[in-house]
């Protein structure tokens, strides 16, 4: 990965895939997910997450699994609202660049 | 090290956050944990770096928790300026890691990409050509800069002794009035047997000027022991300058 990412860029893309699933998803998978895009390492993403819930745009519940409680995480609707915005940004932002990578009539 | 002494290494490192802080973060690496497998404990441990840079993350967030944006990713991963003074010395320590050649410096002051690419060393400033170069300073600068500061030491040393010999002067000019009209008293008392008019002016004229040295010298007297006491501090402050301010560099 050459280019960096941003910590407002990290947190859309924390959203994007805890959003994913509507029951709520955990932090391993949460990790993992996230590193098909990019590549994070492990200890990075709790304080995001934990970041995420003191704002509000996510929530944690325990739930039972293997006999043992885990910590699940679902974006609540200011989270949603933030991801919106988020992705409407992305979208304006990659299109500028994409234009000017293709030579078109940026700048 | 294996899970239980990380979790423990961990738990002690989060001593002083608060209890539902720690909490959620040992239960987050708990669970963390507990969803990689066993089988993949060791390399989460690896990944995870040591249990302080971990803590080190953990805290540093807490302590900005409403100073915005703090760090960012970079080619090299998460850089954040918060943990790189602290990390230094185990940056220190870890400097046998070398990856192609370049210094890895995923592992000490970054969280985040383990990094594809190679990592470019860091433009260093050498301590070497630092004191080289004030070596070079000094020694170019040594003719020019010590008969300066010599000539500025005299100056100031000068106009302290000026100083200090003008107000001198003026007491012993005081006294010397006082002197005088003591000495005119005397020639007035001399002259009392022949010619009483001009005893009597002298001693008159004696006896004020004796008055006026007297009021001058305690005047000047006490300008001296306003005056002297300022100087010496005026002095002290000049001379500790630059020490403070060569205290304040270092």
């Amino acid at each position: 990965m050459v280019f960096n990412t941003g910590a407002a860029l990290l947190d859309a893309i924390v959203l994007a895939v805890v959003s994913h699933e509507a029951e709520g998803t955990y932090g391993y998978k949460i990790t993992q997910d996230v590193r098909k895009a990019i590549d994070v390492s492990e200890s990075t993403l709790y304080p995001v997450l934990r970041r995420l819930q003191k704002d509000e745009c996510l929530e944690v519940y325990d739930r039972q699994f293997d006999g043992r409680n885990r910590r699940y995480y679902k974006t609540t609707e200011k989270g949603m609202a933030q991801l919106n915005l988020y992705k409407v940004e992305w979208k304006n932002y990659s299109k500028k660049i994409q234009e000017l990578f293709e030579g078109g009539e940026a700048i | 090290m294996n899970r239980n002494e990380f979790m423990t290494r961990l738990e002690a490192l989060l001593a002083d956050i608060s209890s539902e802080e720690r909490e959620e973060a040992l239960q987050y690496y708990h669970d963390y944990f507990e969803d990689a497998g066993a089988e993949n404990e060791a390399d989460v441990i690896r990944e995870l770096g040591s249990p302080q840079r971990v803590a080190a993350t953990i805290k540093a967030d807490l302590k900005y928790d409403n100073g915005g944006e703090a760090g960012e990713f970079t080619e090299r991963g998460y850089r954040d300026e918060r943990f790189e003074r602290k990390e230094t010395p185990a940056q220190r320590t870890d400097s046998s890691r070398y990856e192609n050649g370049t210094f890895d410096q995923d592992n000490t002051n970054t969280y985040g990409y383990a990094g594809d690419q190679t990592t470019q060393e860091s433009p260093r400033t050498s301590t070497g050509l630092k004191i080289a170069l004030i070596i070079l300073i000094v020694l170019v600068g040594a003719p020019i800069v010590i008969p300066i500061a010599f000539g500025v030491v005299c100056m100031v040393l000068g106009f302290m002794i000026a100083a200090f010999a003008f107000f001198a002067g003026l007491v012993i000019g005081a006294i010397g009035v006082m002197i005088a009209g003591v000495v005119i008293i005397i020639a007035g008392i001399t002259l009392l047997a022949t010619a009483v008019p001009s005893a009597m002016l002298a001693m008159g004229t004696g006896l004020l000027t004796f008055v006026v040295g007297l009021i001058g010298t305690v005047v000047t007297v006490k300008l001296c022991m306003v005056m002297y006491p300022a100087m010496c501090r005026i002095l002290v402050n000049i001379c500790r300058k630059p020490f403070h301010r060569g205290k304040a560099v270092a």
